[in-house]
């Protein structure tokens, strides 16, 4: 990962959390003390092409108090078979265009919620889908 | 003669959330949810390698030392 002087407490917790369950990440401060995480190789599974890719997203300077939302990922991520799911749309983030993961955490709690839950909760969302 | 002591099973230390959590070695997801002070309507997965497993509340499970577990409010498509 690269160096986030910069981050929060809390953010360079969240991303060390991530680190040790074994995502290989890149991390860059956002300079407010927030993060933007980058998951190598996001395992999408098998009923997806490409079955992996980097999955990007943000947490926030006031993490945990902020949920994670949205990801992004690659722009020609596609199930094998069937249409998009809605939660799935075409963006332009950063100057790139990149695949919007819209799952939000309607009931997020500070003192539970975690990075490390969103992101299993998306893996899980992945799997199942379709 | 006197009677021997029920067994007493020892506590699994698992870990929800990276953070360690005793449990029963025959628990369920319930009981972990409790011992975490994580709600009931919490999702609760398990994850062992690559999988990701979601446990029910009702669902019985054998833990082992230091396995991993994640606990989250749920997410909706927006």
């Amino acid at each position: 990962m690269s160096a986030a002087v910069e981050l929060a407490d809390a953010v360079a917790a969240a991303v060390a959390d991530l680190e040790r369950a074994g995502y290989a990440l890149s991390a860059s401060a956002t300079g407010d003390g927030g993060s933007i995480v980058t998951v190598h190789n996001f395992r999408f599974g098998e009923r997806w092409l490409p079955e992996s890719g980097d999955l990007t997203f943000e947490i926030a300077y006031n993490y945990p108090y902020a949920a994670i939302y949205p990801y992004y990922t690659i722009s020609e991520l596609n199930l094998r078979e069937g249409d998009r799911p809605s939660a799935l749309q075409i963006v332009d983030w950063r100057g790139s265009r990149y695949t919007q993961v819209s799952l939000r955490a309607t009931n997020w709690n500070p003192q539970i919620d975690t990075a490390l839950g969103a992101l299993a909760q998306v893996e899980h969302w992945f799997k199942c889908i379709g | 003669m006197s009677e021997a002591a029920p067994h007493q099973e020892h506590p699994v230390t698992i870990l929800v959330n990276n953070k360690p959590v005793e449990v029963p070695r025959s628990t369920t997801g319930f009981q972990i949810k409790q011992a975490a002070g994580v709600p009931p309507e919490f999702k609760l997965y398990l994850r062992r390698g690559a999988n990701l497993d979601e446990i029910a509340n009702d669902q019985a499970l054998e833990v082992h030392e230091r396995e991993e577990f994640v606990a989250v409010s749920g997410q909706d498509v927006s």
